[in-house]
């Protein structure tokens, strides 16, 4: 679909969408769905960018669009300047085997076949000859630590393992963007370290691009644009270091072109808690706006943590050190 | 080498690809073997059929080659080349027989026994007594050789073979029909013939044979070959050559120029392939062809013909019939496995949505994908194939040996190794029609999941749409079409009402009838299958076995699951199962049936003289009593020619009252009365008649009407005048159906006083109204009853024999006991027998692979309720639970579309019957209510175990996933 | 566990329980939390060491035996509640007595009198999609309840309710704690800290910290 010479030679963002809707058909007398509502994005080459945002906000529907396994109800997604909404689904077929590569939470393998089938398939319906199929296969799957047991079914491999299987194979045609939805969501500790180490490879050396969806801090330090997704827009974005767990920390929100921002959620508790009026004032000085808004009542966070006694540092919603729930 | 490897790589992963997804791979196997077995397993059995036939015939024939010289074939030269065959060490031994055959010249035979016209019976060929006769010279030596010996040793013969000195051998038929005896003298056999001169002018010719002394009478042993035996092989008077030379100068003509006679060759079977008919068919030719050769070389042009050949015609038509008798009694499980074929088909694509999903993640293209699917097809059908045709071996082997139904002859166990053969016929067509429906279907099929959208791949599998079928209710239509010929058929066959329908009319009903009622039935199953469960699920939940998990299948049914496809396949089969079994049982008791309908009795024997032999027969040991059939023949009524059959009415009365009759009287003898009430009316009225349904049509008359009873008699022997007499007011008292001792519908019954008043007018005596009737029939009731034993039978066979003019006797049990031990011929039990077993199989195979596939769906479920506490048995409980009131309910009307369609298959049946034989009486469907229940109920529980089989995966399974969030 | 990883999910926990006791289990995600509740719920098995209920050793029982501790020894509350749909609230509680062979009059009152324990009197015929989250939540403390368990465990319960709902649901929890069950549950909510008389936190398959929740407001 693509070929080496336009992608050379475009210059425009690898990746852009703009306006992209997704809205299913309600069952049985349920209402319409609207998953997303109007979503811009632009990936570079050479970009990690991080989403986060809780179950339900479309991340799902967001990563299918962009990868090509869904149409959108409306909006466009241009990967150089082409369009693949407007593109048949046998011609979507080159751009999954050398565009884009997928990994989601689970489900990215064929049960019956081993780690390393699989990924030889991959590289086989891509049209690379048998042996070269082979040792590639061989090769990266050595390099995520699974040459032992890389001819186990899926089954016989712990989560952890079968997600890296599911990496292997969506880096054997060495794509130009992975879409990864939670990769390292089954994967215990050890084992993350592993494939973020990967990740950070490929970014590094291949300059492949990520998008990735994720709960990881971790995994979401390596990106440099972080964005929030929720109610199926991006409702803020977020640049340098950044907490998971305390996201209000690093972001910015985003105000959409009517107007409308969303409320982050440790703000909206923290604000509701003081009521739902508010007072709002813009000011301009010396070239630099700022919005004050003031509440009613401040409620105060405790100095330490309840439940492991580890000091708060900030406003935040969990404890850093042991996860519990600090603010409704 | 690795680009061979990359091309071959397919293979291995294909295979493995198989065997790691056995659920949909068995779906789809069972069904592509079921239709292989199926198709192979009749064509298989109809080779083998063809072969025995063949074997059976080599076996039988006197002779297999014969040849006829062009030009002059006088016995000279006969002789001549003779000389030259038997220098050819294939053969054993040849003679010269000179035989009219069939097509060439028509002969008509006068047989007048006594030579004073009395005696004689005119061999009308439009009567039904016709008997086709030709007469056949042989050389005086000939039961000494090679050929006369075959001929006596298949056969029996009485007296002595010897044609020398104006003697005659004759067959048992004509023996029987002119009542002749060995040693009888014949004051002349009258032969006319004509045939054809070279120029095509036709030409009549007569001649007599006189003073014939009948030396021997002979009775063929072989198979039967239907009716088309008798049309081919005509009765046989043999007759020496001298007999033409002196008193046939006409026909010795027509012998000399026209290739009357020819050289009858017996070759030597162990060197021809008797096994292969193709191949010794070559063989044959091969022989001929190098005698031909050879003759030449001595200045004779001969030309030879396969003797095997003609004698095979016969079986070759019959064959015909059978194959298409077998393959309609074959339809349905053809039809079911196409089904599970569908099915399979379908299930294997189902459980490869996810599959589909990821390979295209993966990269793959349609055309990729396809391909992958189109090769685990390929190579599952070569599988399939190969366990199918060993099946079809298996399978035709059962049909051929069925003694009854679900009954298999051990003793015929030997024979399995003839059914081990690769017949090219079904392996190819098997291969045709499975494979050709296997590439359409699952073509169109597989690229319908492949092209739906990836995002659409967790479509829910409940979503089923009602076929088209359904949706526009003509399976309603369908169901009551179906049920409307049922109606006609069952006023019919069990109400005797006659609804004088036409044969077109029949033949549509008996055709289609069953076809729309099975169908439609089952269609129609599928809605009774969510209604009736809805009323009766109430009762399930209180019963006590289900009460620990009634809230769990409580739930289960207001959820409505999708059980149409099972519901489906359960009255499909069923139906089948019960058809084949009703038919099996009908079957084997109307062979019984037919038996005590021709015999009659306990035993019958027939003489040759009619005269009174009651005080003969009385005095034999083991008879309790007898009863005989006497005849008035020729009788007209109007203008149709009758027989008068009579009885003792009074004793036979008598006895009935205390259960001790001697004819087997079936139920169904007498239209609307029973046995005892239309013998009683006879008794009442003994100058009355019962006649046929056939008569009373074209008699147009009808109960309480009168006939008149005419006959001719010579008065004046020299002059040959005649006299009608005749009896009026004879009324009418009913109509029969059939009577013991083969008495059917061109006989009218009548008493014994009938018969004799009507022997008195004719002879012009006096015979009392109770004088014992004279007769050439007798029905015999022995004392020993069923338990008769061989040596028993023989003891009073052997006694039969003493009594002058005996001709021949036949004991029913013994009849029975050979029907016990010879496996049905036409394999009509086998294919139902084979009905039966595929069709249960098809529905435990079925419910067990759609089971499956729904337990999948449900793992969490189950996985969250053996958290709480359910044991594994209680999951399997729920399995059955969900489904039991379903399959009983399906069953149930499974059955009855089963006994419907049983009632219209009767009809079909029946005309195929006439065919095979057999077809004098109705075939009275007995329906084995006891069986059926049984095998409803089994296949039932068979298929409630394979839904709790199948729960097995979600019993077991990994239970972490209950605590996983979906 | 033993699926070949080299590294294991949960390595030599140790963990006692008494009546009364009423503890919390916390830990970042995929710190093994849900494996080692499945494992002391019979679910799963362990791939060394030991667990104990009432004197039972779980390792050493039969299917049928292990079913026995589920039934009567363990009583489970999922995240997504895991009623069985088109059953009434009563129905569902009864559901468990009846696949432990219980039934009649009797177990019918009782499920009305867990139903009412826990504050649903007034909804007791209600179908799971009459009812909210919360609700749908007690009908499942209700039911774990229904055979008299030894030990309630609890996997994010909260984890699809709203604050207020899910401090209700641990007040209750709280309540049956006092009334003599052993409770333990999996939870990311502070309230639960709170509430529970011991906070064990497991972090890299370990426990790693132990703490007594001081019962001081926050």
């Amino acid at each position: 679909m693509f070929n080496q010479q336009d992608i050379d030679e475009y210059e425009g963002p690898l990746l852009k969408s703009t306006g992209v809707y997704v809205i299913y058909k309600g069952k049985e007398g349920a209402s319409n769905v609207v998953a997303l509502r109007g979503i811009n994005l632009e990936i570079n080459r050479g970009d990690f960018l991080a989403i986060v945002g809780p179950s339900g906000s479309g991340k799902s529907s967001l990563l299918r669009c962009i990868g090509g396994l869904q149409h959108p109800t409306a909006g466009a997604i241009n990967y150089y300047g082409r369009d693949i909404t407007q593109v048949s689904e046998s011609d979507l077929v080159p751009f999954r085997r050398s565009t884009v590569g997928f990994v989601f939470q689970e489900g990215n393998l064929i049960e019956s076949l081993s780690g390393f089938q699989n990924v030889v398939r991959t590289l086989r319906y891509s049209g690379v000859g048998y042996s070269q199929s082979r040792s590639r296969a061989t090769e990266i799957l050595s390099l995520l630590g699974l040459k032992s047991r890389m001819h186990d079914i899926p089954k016989r491999l712990s989560g952890g393992e079968r997600q890296r299987v599911a990496i292997a194979r969506a880096l054997a045609n060495n794509p130009k963007i992975i879409l990864a939805d939670e990769p390292t969501g089954n994967i215990d500790y050890a084992n993350s370290e592993n494939v973020m180490g990967i990740f950070k490879d490929l970014h590094r050396d291949l300059e492949t691009s990520f998008l990735v969806v994720t709960h990881s801090n971790h995994l979401a330090t390596f990106a440099n644009k972080k964005l929030e997704l929720r109610d199926g827009r991006f409702t803020g974005q977020h640049t340098g270091n950044f907490d998971v767990n305390s996201l209000g920390g690093s972001r910015s929100v985003i105000i959409s072109e009517s107007g409308n921002l969303t409320l982050p959620p440790e703000l909206l508790g923290m604000v509701l808690e003081y009521g739902n009026l508010w007072e709002f004032q813009a000011e301009e000085q010396n070239n630099q706006a700022r919005i004050i808004a003031k509440p009613s009542i401040q409620e105060k966070l405790p100095d330490n943590c309840p439940v492991c006694k580890q000091p708060i540092i900030g406003r935040t919603q969990n404890c850093r050190s042991c996860g519990a729930k600090l603010l409704n | 080498m690795a680009d061979l490897r990359g091309k071959m790589e397919w293979l291995p992963f294909t295979i493995q690809s198989i065997f790691r997804n056995k659920r949909r791979s068995f779906a789809m196997l069972s069904g592509i073997a079921l239709g292989i077995t199926i198709i192979s397993g009749i064509y298989i059995y109809s080779s083998v059929l063809k072969t025995q036939n063949f074997q059976t015939v080599v076996e039988n024939a006197s002779f297999e080659v014969k040849f006829d010289i062009l030009e002059n074939e006088s016995l000279e030269n006969l002789h001549k080349l003779a000389d030259i065959v038997e220098l050819d060490d294939r053969v054993i031994d040849t003679t010269p027989i000179g035989s009219t055959g069939f097509d060439e010249v028509e002969v008509s035979v006068i047989v007048d026994k006594l030579g004073d016209g009395s005696a004689v019976d005119s061999q009308n060929p439009g009567s039904s007594d016709f008997l086709n006769m030709a007469p056949v010279f042989v050389e005086n030596d000939y039961p000494e050789t090679e050929i006369g010996k075959k001929f006596l040793s298949s056969s029996e013969l009485e007296g002595v073979f010897d044609v020398s000195d104006n003697n005659v051998v004759i067959s048992r038929a004509i023996a029987s029909k002119f009542q002749l005896e060995v040693d009888d003298n014949i004051y002349s056999i009258n032969m006319s013939y004509a045939f054809r001169e070279r120029g095509g002018a036709l030409k009549f010719y007569e001649g007599y044979v006189s003073n014939v002394t009948v030396s021997g009478i002979y009775e063929f042993r072989s198979g039967d070959a239907g009716i088309f035996g008798s049309f081919f092989n005509p009765e046989e008077l043999y007759f020496s050559f001298d007999a033409l030379n002196t008193d046939l100068p006409e026909l010795k003509r027509w012998f000399d120029e026209e290739l009357g006679r020819f050289l009858a060759v017996k070759i030597d079977e162990t060197q021809f392939t008797v096994s292969d008919p193709e191949t010794m068919n070559d063989e044959i030719l091969k022989f001929m062809n190098y005698i031909t050769d050879l003759a030449e070389k001595e200045g004779m042009e001969i030309v030879g013909s396969n003797n095997v050949q003609n004698l095979l015609l016969p079986f070759q038509l019959l064959s015909i019939f059978i194959n298409i008798f077998d393959f309609l009694l074959a339809a349905p499980v053809v039809i079911l496995s196409l089904y599970l074929l569908f099915f399979g088909i379908e299930m294997s694509l189902e459980e490869r949505r996810r599959e589909i999903a990821i390979k295209k993640v993966q990269g793959a293209n349609e055309t990729q994908i396809f391909n992958e699917i189109r090769n685990q097809t390929f190579v599952l059908f070569i599988i399939g194939w190969i366990i199918g045709y060993m099946l079809g071996i298996f399978g035709a082997w059962i049909i051929a040996s069925s003694i009854g139904f679900m009954q298999i002859d051990l003793d015929y166990v030997g024979s399995f190794a003839s059914y081990l053969r690769l017949d090219k016929t079904a392996l190819f067509m098997s291969a045709i029609v499975v494979g050709g429906l296997l590439t359409i279907q699952s073509r169109k099929k597989a690229k319908e999941f492949i092209t739906s959208e990836v995002s659409e791949t967790i479509k829910r599998f409940e979503g089923v749409k009602m076929g088209y079928l359904r949706r526009n209710n003509l399976d309603i239509v369908m169901f009551f079409i179906g049920l409307s010929t049922v109606s006609v058929t069952i006023l019919e066959q069990i109400y005797g009402v006659d609804l004088n329908l036409n044969f077109w009319w029949s033949l549509l009903i008996q055709g289609f009838g069953p076809f729309f009622l099975w169908i439609g039935g089952s269609l129609v199953g599928i809605r009774i299958a969510k209604f009736v469960p809805l009323k009766l699920e109430g009762l399930l939940l209180n019963v006590w076995l289900f009460k620990d998990v009634s809230k769990i299948l409580k739930s289960t049914f207001k959820r409505r699951n999708d059980t149409d496809k099972l519901a489906f396949i359960i009255v499909l089969t069923l139906s089948i199962a019960t058809l084949a079994t009703a038919q099996g049982v009908t079957d084997q008791n109307h062979a019984i049936r037919i038996r005590q309908y021709e015999i009659g009795s306990d035993y019958q024997i027939n003489f040759g003289e009619i005269s009174d032999y009651t005080q003969n027969l009385t005095n034999i040991e083991g008879v309790e009593n007898i009863m005989a059939i006497g005849k008035f023949a020729p009788t007209l009524i109007q203008s149709t020619v009758f027989v008068i059959s009579g009885f003792d009415v009074h004793k036979e009365l008598a006895l009935m009252k205390e259960g001790k009759e001697v004819g087997i009287w079936h139920e169904d003898a007498f239209d609307d009365l029973t046995p005892l009430q239309a013998l009683q009316k006879l008794s009442d009225n003994p100058e009355g008649v019962f006649i046929s349904s056939f008569a009373r049509n074209i008699l147009d008359t009808g109960i309480g009407e009168t006939l008149k009873i005419r006959f001719e008699v010579e008065i004046n022997a020299t002059s040959g005048e005649t006299e009608v007499r005749s009896i009026s007011d004879v009324e009418v008292l009913g109509i029969y159906d059939h009577a013991p001792g083969n008495v059917n519908h061109p006989n009218v019954i009548s008493s014994s006083i009938l018969i004799n008043r009507l022997r008195a007018i004719r002879d012009n005596t006096t015979i009392a109204d109770d004088a014992p009737m004279n007769a050439t029939r007798y029905l015999v009731k022995s004392t020993y009853g069923d338990a008769i034993t061989e040596d028993q039978i023989n003891q009073m066979t052997s006694q039969f024999n003493q009594i002058p003019s005996y001709a021949s006797a036949v004991s029913l049990q013994r009849e029975l006991r050979e029907l016990d031990e010879q496996p049905t011929s036409y394999g009509i039990t086998g294919l139902l027998t084979m009905n039966f077993i595929v069709s249960v199989a098809a529905a435990l195979i079925s419910t067990f692979t759609y089971s499956a596939i729904l337990m999948e769906r449900r793992k969490h479920e189950f996985a969250v309720l053996r958290a709480i506490g359910a044991k594994k048995s209680q999951i399997y409980k729920i399995a059955i639970g969900e489904n039991l009131i379903m399959v009983l309910t399906t069953a149930i009307w499974g059955s009855l579309i089963g006994i419907g369609i049983t009632y219209l298959f009767n009809g079909l049946f029946g005309t195929f019957a006439f065919i095979l034989g057999g077809g004098a009486i109705d075939r009275l469907v007995t329906f084995p209510w006891l069986y059926v229940s049984i095998i409803g109920f089994c296949t039932s529980i068979g298929v409630l175990v394979a839904t709790a089989v199948s729960a097995r995966g979600a019993a077991n399974q990994d239970l972490s996933i209950a605590t996983r969030v979906v | 566990m033993d699926k070949g990883e080299e590294y294991h999910v949960l390595k030599g926990i140790d963990l006692e329980m008494r009546e009364t006791e009423f503890f919390a289990l916390m830990g970042p995600s995929g710190s093994g939390k849900s494996t080692l509740l499945n494992i002391i719920g019979g679910l799963i098995p362990a791939s060394s060491g030991s667990v104990n209920i009432d004197e039972s050793e779980l390792a050493d029982l039969t299917d049928n035996e292990l079913t026995e501790i589920r039934r009567n020894k363990v009583g489970w509350c999922f995240q997504d509640f895991n009623l069985i749909d088109n059953l009434s609230a009563l129905e569902n509680v009864v559901l468990a007595m009846n696949l432990a062979g219980k039934r009649g009059s009797d177990v019918e009152q009782r499920g009305k009198e867990l139903l009412e324990a826990v504050g649903l009197g007034d909804r007791i015929h209600h179908l799971p999609d009459a009812l909210s989250g919360g609700q749908q939540q007690r009908v499942a403390i209700a039911r774990s309840l229904a055979n008299n368990p030894t030990i309630i465990l609890a996997d994010e319960p909260t984890g699809n309710l709203d604050s207020q709902t899910g401090k209700e649901i641990i007040d209750l929890f709280k309540q049956l704690a006092n009334s003599g069950k052993t409770i333990l549950m999996v939870s990311h909510d502070i309230a639960l800290a709170h509430a529970a008389q011991k906070v064990f936190i497991l972090r890299n398959g370990r426990v790693e910290e132990e703490t007594d929740a001081n019962k001081e407001e926050l």
